[in-house]
Formats: C-alpha cells, sequence, structure tokens
C-alpha cells in the first residue's frame, strides 16, 4: 500500500523524534541543606494576594514561610488581602482589606488565579503578567536574589508605648557611588502584621484560629510611594520618616515596618526592600 | 529599553514585509501571464461592552466596573485563496476586555493570526498559524474558543503528504501562540490517517484509522525555574524533571452497517504536572495544595452510536489518568494546553439546565454517557441522556439524568419540555470546601409558534429546585431559581427577547443584605438582533449571575455581569 520510500519515512520519524535519553538537570532538594547563604544586600519583595475566602491561599501563605527559612533575611513579605475572595465572613474578627491594598492590585493587576504574587514587580522573560501562580515563586525569587544590589536600605522604628505613637526613619543609599539613580525612584512604606487569630477559608473548612502573616495593615506613605529619585542626584543616600498612630487591635509584638525603593510610571520595579521588627 | 523596542519594531516590520511578499506570491499571478480570479472572504465578529456596576450581584471592583465602564474584542478574518494557493490574516483587538483574566483588563491589538498554504502535487505544505488536531485531539488540538479566549495555535510549518488516495501523513514543527507572542517551547508532531473500506451492502464496512505523536522541549526558562522551585522540596517529593515529553494515540473509526465505533488510547510520558491536590509535609504540618509530581498519563475513550431509522443510540467512556499535557507546566486553567479531552455529560442549552457543568479531570476520571434519540412519529421527538463521572476511586464528580420529548401540534406550533436531574461536586469543580454536592432537579418547558404568513414566537418556562443543606440550614449553592424567557422573531430580520432568571428561594451562597440575610435577585435580560444579507446587529441588556462557563470540557468561574453588549457578526 505505501511506496517503498515512504515504507521506511514512518519509522525513522517516529524514532527521530524520541531519540536519545536526554541529560536532565541537577536537583537539590532542600533537605541536602539547612539555608542558601547570603553573599549579597540584594532582598526580593514579594507582594501575595490573598483573602479570608481563598481556600488555597493558607498553601500559599506555607510555601513563603518555607521560602522564608531557605532564604533567611533575604525575604521582605507582604500578604495583601484584595479582591475576589478577600470580603470577610461573618465571623472574622478583622476586615483584612485596605484602601491600599486594592490600590496595590489595581496597580499590579488582577490575577487570574489565587494564591498569586508579584515578585520585585518584575516581568519576567516569558510571562504575560506581574501577577504569578504558586509554582513559580521559587524559581523567580531565587533568579530574583542573584541580582546585584544597587540600592541599600535601612529601617529605624521608635515605639512610644505610651500613646502608641511609631515613628519610622528610612534611609535609602546608593551602593555604586558613581551610579545614577534613576528620576522616577520612588520609596514605599508599609506596615505589616503577623500571627494574626481569625477566620480563613482552608481545604478543611473555615479554621478558626489561623494565623495570618504579614499581612497589609497599613502604607504609611501613599500606596504608590514617595519621590526620592531627585533627592538622590549628588548624594550618596537620603532619609525620609514617617509616623503613625497605632491602632489599639494591632499587636506592636507582631508587626513589621516594611520599605520599598522602586521605579514608577512605566514600570514599577523594586530594587531594593527591606524590613524590620516594629519591636526588637 | 528603547533599543529593545526599536528591535522588537524592526522585527515586526520584517514580518509585515515577509507577509506582503507570500501574499503577493499568491496574487501575482493575477496580474502576470494571465488573469486567474482568486477568491476572497472573510468574517468579521466584534463584541463591545458597557459595564454598569452592581456591587450587590458582584459585578464590580474589576477595572471595568471600577473606571474604564467600557471594554470591547474584535476578530477580523480575511482569506484569499487562488489555485492550490490560500493565505489568511486575521485582525484581533482587545480594548480593556474581561475574555482573558474575567477580573482584569487586557489591551492589545495585532495580527492574531496569518497563514500561507500551498499544494505542490502530493505535498501540502502550510506555514504561520496552524489549527488542527490528531484524533479526538486527547494529544494534540490546537484550537480557538473566543468565549474563553483560549487560542491554543501552533506557529510553525505544518506539511501534509498524501502517500495514498486514502492515506496522508502529517509532520508539525512549531511554538505554540500566547496572545500576540509565542510560548517558549518547541512542540513538534507526526500523525498519520488512512480510510478503509470493503465489503458491499449490509456487510459493507470502512474504517479510518489513525495514530500520531507529539513531543515537547522545554524551553530553559521554563526548566530552570521548574528546577528552582524543585531545589526548595523535600527529596521525598523531589524529582529530576524532563525536557522533553511525549504522548502517543492510536485511534480507529469503524463503521459496519447502521454500527460506528471509535476508539483511541493514548499515552503520555512521564513528566513535571501539577497536582492540585498534593498533600505537602512541612515541619509538623500537611498542607494540601499544589505540588509539582513527575507522572504519566493515559487516556481511553471510545464511542459506540447505532443509527437506525427513527432511533439513535450512542455511548461513551473515557478513562484519563495524569493526562496534563502543557506547553510548560507552570501554565494552568485554560491555558498553555497542548491537547483538548473531550466532555463527557451532555451539552446543555436552556439556561438552568447549564449552570452546571463538568469540567475535564485532567489527572483523574471515570466518566460514561449514554444517549438516545427517538421519533416514535412524525409528530414525536424524544431524548433520555445520563451521565455519570467519578474520580479513578469512584468517587462521583458529577451526575446527570436528562429527559426531553418534543410534540409538533400542527405545520405552526412545536411543544417541547423535560426534566433534569443533577448532581454536581461543587467542592471538586470549584473548589469549595465543605459544600458537597448540588443536587438540583429541573423542569423546563418550551413553546414555539410560527405566524401564518412571517415571524414566530418562543417562550421558555425553567425551574430549578436545589437540595437543602441541613449543616448550615439553607439551600444549597444559590438556592431555587426560576427563569423565564420570550422571543418574538418579527421577520426574518428582526428578533426581540426578554428573560428574567429569579433566585426564588435564596441559597447558602446567595448575595446578602447588610444584616446578614440572604436576598432574592432578579437577574433580567433583554435582547434585539437585526439581520440584513449577511451582517447580524444585536443589542443586550444582561444582568448575569456568577458561574462557572464551560466550552467543551474546559470550564472557569465567569464573576457576574452586569451592563449593555453590542455585537456586529458579518461574513462576506
Amino acid at each position: 500500500m505505501l511506496s517503498n520510500p515512504l515504507r521506511l519515512l514512518l519509522p525513522i520519524l517516529v524514532a527521530g523524534m524520541t531519540a536519545c535519553s536526554e541529560i536532565g538537570p541537577e536537583i537539590t532538594p532542600v533537605d541536602d541543606y539547612n539555608t542558601v547563604p547570603s553573599d549579597t544586600l540584594q532582598r526580593v519583595f514579594i507582594e501575595e494576594f490573598s483573602g479570608v475566602r481563598c481556600v488555597n491561599c493558607p498553601a500559599g501563605s506555607a510555601e513563603l514561610a518555607q521560602l522564608e527559612a531557605l532564604y533567611p533575611d533575604q525575604l521582605v513579605i507582604m500578604s495583601i488581602h484584595a479582591g475576589f475572595f478577600s470580603s470577610p465572613y461573618p465571623e472574622n474578627r478583622f476586615d483584612f482589606r485596605t484602601g491600599e491594598g486594592n490600590a496595590l492590585l489595581n496597580l499590579l493587576k488582577q490575577p487570574l488565579g489565587y494564591p498569586s504574587a508579584v515578585i520585585n514587580r518584575r516581568l519576567f522573560e516569558g510571562e504575560a503578567d506581574l501577577q504569578l501562580s504558586r509554582t513559580q515563586w521559587a524559581g523567580f525569587i531565587a533568579a530574583e536574589l542573584k541580582r546585584r544590589a544597587a540600592y541599600n536600605l535601612e529601617i529605624e522604628t521608635t515605639y512610644l508605648t505610651a500613646n502608641r505613637q511609631l515613628r519610622v526613619d528610612v534611609r535609602a543609599s546608593r551602593l555604586d557611588p558613581i551610579g545614577a539613580s534613576p528620576m522616577d525612584l520612588r520609596m514605599s512604606v508599609f506596615l505589616t502584621e503577623s500571627d494574626i487569630r481569625d477566620v480563613q477559608l482552608t481545604p478543611a473548612g473555615k479554621q478558626v484560629d489561623y494565623a495570618h502573616q504579614h499581612v497589609l495593615r497599613k502604607a504609611l506613605t501613599p500606596y504608590d510611594g514617595v519621590p526620592v529619585g531627585e533627592a538622590l542626584i549628588g548624594q550618596s543616600s537620603v532619609v525620609r520618616s514617617f509616623s503613625l498612630g497605632m491602632p489599639e487591635d494591632w499587636s506592636p509584638g507582631e508587626c513589621e515596618i516594611v520599605a520599598v525603593l522602586h521605579r514608577s510610571g512605566e514600570e514599577w520595579t523594586v530594587l531594593q526592600a527591606n524590613a524590620r521588627k516594629l519591636v526588637q | 529599553m528603547s533599543d529593545l523596542f526599536k528591535k522588537e519594531g524592526a522585527v515586526k516590520k520584517k514580518r509585515l514585509g515577509f507577509l506582503c511578499c507570500l501574499l503577493w506570491m499568491g496574487i501575482a499571478p493575477v496580474f502576470s501571464q494571465e488573469i486567474i480570479p482568486g477568491q476572497l472572504s472573510g468574517n468579521l465578529q466584534s463584541n463591545a461592552k458597557f459595564f454598569l456596576r452592581d456591587s450587590l450581584i458582584g459585578a464590580a471592583n474589576t477595572p471595568q466596573y471600577d473606571h474604564q465602564l467600557y471594554g470591547a474584542e474584535a476578530w477580523l478574518n480575511l482569506n484569499y485563496r487562488v489555485q492550490s494557493f490560500d493565505a489568511g490574516l486575521r485582525f484581533d483587538i482587545f480594548h480593556q476586555s474581561n475574555l482573558l483574566n474575567p477580573s482584569d483588563s487586557y489591551s492589545a491589538e495585532g495580527i492574531g493570526n496569518w497563514f500561507v498554504r500551498k499544494s505542490i502535487d502530493k505535498l501540502d505544505v502550510h506555514a504561520g498559524y496552524i489549527y488542527d488536531q490528531i484524533g479526538s485531539g486527547i494529544i494534540f488540538r490546537a484550537y480557538e474558543e473566543r468565549a474563553q479566549l483560549i487560542d491554543n495555535a501552533l506557529v510553525g510549518l505544518k506539511l501534509n503528504y498524501a502517500i495514498h488516495p486514502d492515506w496522508q501523513i502529517r509532520a508539525f514543527t512549531g511554538r505554540q501562540k500566547q496572545q500576540f507572542d509565542r510560548y517558549r517551547a518547541v512542540i513538534r508532531g507526526l500523525a498519520l490517517d488512512g480510510f478503509l473500506s470493503g465489503g458491499t451492502g449490509r456487510s459493507a464496512w470502512s474504517s479510518a484509522p489513525g495514530m500520531g505523536m507529539v513531543a515537547r522541549t522545554l524551553d530553559d526558562l521554563s526548566m530552570n525555574n521548574l528546577v528552582a522551585t524543585l531545589n526548595t522540596y523535600r527529596s521525598e517529593d523531589a524529582f529530576v524533571p524532563r525536557y522533553n515529553a511525549y504522548a502517543f494515540t492510536a485511534f480507529n473509526t469503524l463503521t459496519i452497517g447502521n454500527i460506528t465505533w471509535y476508539a483511541e488510547g493514548a499515552y503520555k510520558s512521564r513528566e513535571a504536572l501539577i497536582d492540585p491536590y498534593a498533600q505537602t509535609v512541612t515541619g509538623a504540618d500537611t498542607v494540601v495544595g499544589e505540588r509539582y509530581v513527575n507522572q504519566r498519563g493515559s487516556v481511553l475513550y471510545t464511542t459506540l452510536s447505532y443509527s437506525r431509522n427513527r432511533l439513535g443510540l450512542t455511548l461513551e467512556a473515557k478513562r484519563t489518568e495524569g493526562f496534563s499535557f502543557r506547553t510548560r507546566p507552570q501554565e494552568q486553567l485554560n491555558r498553555g494546553m497542548i491537547h483538548f479531552l473531550p466532555p463527557m455529560s451532555r451539552v446543555n442549552t436552556y439556561r438552568l439546565t447549564s449552570r452546571y457543568n463538568a469540567a475535564t479531570q485532567e489527572l483523574g476520571e471515570w466518566a460514561f454517557q449514554g444517549d438516545m434519540r427517538l421519533r416514535p412519529g412524525n409528530k414525536w421527538r424524544i431524548n433520555i441522556n445520563a451521565s455519570h463521572i467519578t474520580r479513578l476511586n469512584r468517587e462521583l464528580l458529577y451526575g446527570e439524568l436528562y429527559a426531553e420529548i418534543q410534540y409538533k401540534a400542527n405545520r405552526r406550533t412545536t411543544i417541547s419540555g423535560g426534566i433534569q436531574r443533577q448532581q454536581y461536586n461543587q467542592e471538586v469543580y470549584e473548589t469549595k470546601p465543605g459544600v458537597g454536592y448540588v443536587r438540583t432537579l429541573t423542569p423546563f418547558a418550551e413553546v414555539l409558534v410560527k405566524g401564518k404568513e412571517r415571524g414566530s414566537w418562543r417562550a421558555e418556562a425553567q425551574y430549578m429546585h436545589t437540595g437543602f443543606d441541613k449543616s448550615v440550614d439553607a439551600r444549597q449553592d444559590y438556592g431555587n431559581w426560576m427563569f423565564a424567557l420570550a422571543e418574538w422573531n418579527v421577520t426574518s430580520a428582526w428578533t426581540l427577547s426578554v428573560s428574567d432568571m429569579y433566585n426564588v428561594a435564596p441559597g447558602r451562597n446567595s448575595p446578602r443584605d447588610g444584616s446578614g440575610n440572604t436576598r432574592a435577585l432578579h437577574f433580567p435580560r433583554a435582547d434585539i438582533f437585526y439581520r440584513i444579507h449577511t451582517n447580524t446587529f444585536s443589542l443586550s441588556y444582561v444582568k448575569q449571575v456568577e458561574g462557572v462557563v464551560c466550552t467543551g470540557g474546559i470550564c472557569r468561574l465567569e464573576p457576574a455581569f452586569s451592563g449593555v453588549k453590542f455585537t456586529i457578526n458579518s461574513s462576506f
């Protein structure tokens, strides 16, 4: 039925498509070592989008906790409750939604599904969105940690227990003294709180004492930051100060100040981030 | 950055130049030597949406409702044919569109599809965007489904060679389309399709056998990302991923007399894929959620049909295990799919009977379906359908019983009615823990009356009764629904339609007022259609409840919609 040359063609083509075993990549599971050693000042800013009605978000938070343990002091995590699954249940103690969180979601675009995270607000090669699904986080975090830090961020906090007044000083420094800072450079400062016990939907149902971590409570700057690019012209560093009266139901011992240095306008890429506990 | 844009611009100009050359190659014979008339055809599909915020039904908190207020999509398709040469071009527009991501806004425009095709003796050469499938699509289907903005065209080259009048071999290589870009993984495939026949009279038979294979090579970026993720796994979960994944299929359609039997078996080699229900131990906790697993896959699919005079019978069965085949393992939902798993539940058309759909479970399911169509007389038509879908461990996912009877009272009046019973595992299909099954009973009726001279009237009524969930003292999901529709085909050109879907007995997930009480809401809709020649215009006011929208076996959760839609469809 088949002409002679073609009688041979099919098996050759099939063999050609499947031939040869491949050399696979090297895998080093996490239990082969404790942590990834840090030889850089570069930290990675992770904006995790979550919600108390998001059944898969606890798995996302667990993944971030694992990555935090893997890269100690190198990840700056902020969990933003905004979007489709974030409206609280009647039995929730807190409404974790914030105006700044909603604004950040609009800025960084809605994810296709939750949990989702934006890593250093970078549009990675081959990706169509800033929002990344959970299985992509570890890879892009590892890639971002390989970048050379161009800036440093130092945070000083002063908290007065008596009147619950908080003062935050953030110093942004250029690590390359002759390098020029982009004019669109901005600084954003946020306050997050961890270990908040409240209702969360999980695969086993509603968990009333779920420990919410790194929850965005308040932005100390506008959600899109304050300009610092111009101030860094001819200067190696710039300091910005902020103050806040802490509401009664926030626990200072669990609060953290998150500072981020990022671009603005067409792209919002984060160049450096840092976090510091309110009470050391 | 600007250099990059310049380079991209230069590349685009080159592509356009290349396209023009190819089109000229096709058109050139018209102007040189002798006049050979070509044939130009095409079509336009365009939608415009005006969003009206309604936070009560959940039509809110997206850019379109908050500040954009408008969104549009359009596809203009042009095809040119002369002798054995074909060329096509499609211009796509997405402006503040919510098709790509129902919660977000997407704006882009450009060439969404182009191709040139030339037959040279027995060889058919196709370059550009390729839409094709092998068998029923289980290992490869490049297709377009605009309702969910699925456009899985392969950008590359396809060769088709007729090795015999009834036998042809196809080979292709390409990369999958990603909106106006391309994924990086390379996909190649090979297929052999044939036709055999024999016998005469009642013993006549025919067979259409085929086989195919598809291979995908992961790009370095995707592999690096995958490896970095696997490096965070414990050794019991980690594995060495493979760059190459292979899928094979063999299929045959056998027809003997009134019986047609289709059977297909497919196998996919071991590769990294996401298990959304994986249990991962992290310290003292066990987390249930997405994790990469290294799994091989298989699908067995068969359908047996019998058709004679007034009786039509179809039986289908499918077993799926670990058969997620994507351009890269990071892709989820309806993105990056190389293949298509045929759905195994009835494609319902009535508003309430189509509210709950069974999305194909790639990682494992058993699915059975039976369908019987009877015409006991010239006036009666009966359709009975049953489907039963379970996990591989036999846990029920979806069950449906459907019966419809149609009676043609006279030349002008047709009455139909029926009932549908569904069991829908909402916990699995919509990832809503603790909600269990939604059980529905939905009677429906339709009357169509044709006018004496022109025009017609059509009316529909449906009622969905849902089960009661004692654990929350409320009806399941949104509770009970009523739906009524009246449609008037004024002339062959004009059609008017009004309908309302009313949440007559709200359930546990129905919208609530400020005091936490569920609210019984109306979801009205009004449409005007105007048809002239090959142009159709429609204007609709729509309030639509959130739900899972499925196309074939692919489903996604669609938020509620509130607003006005305007569409123009045209062909030439």
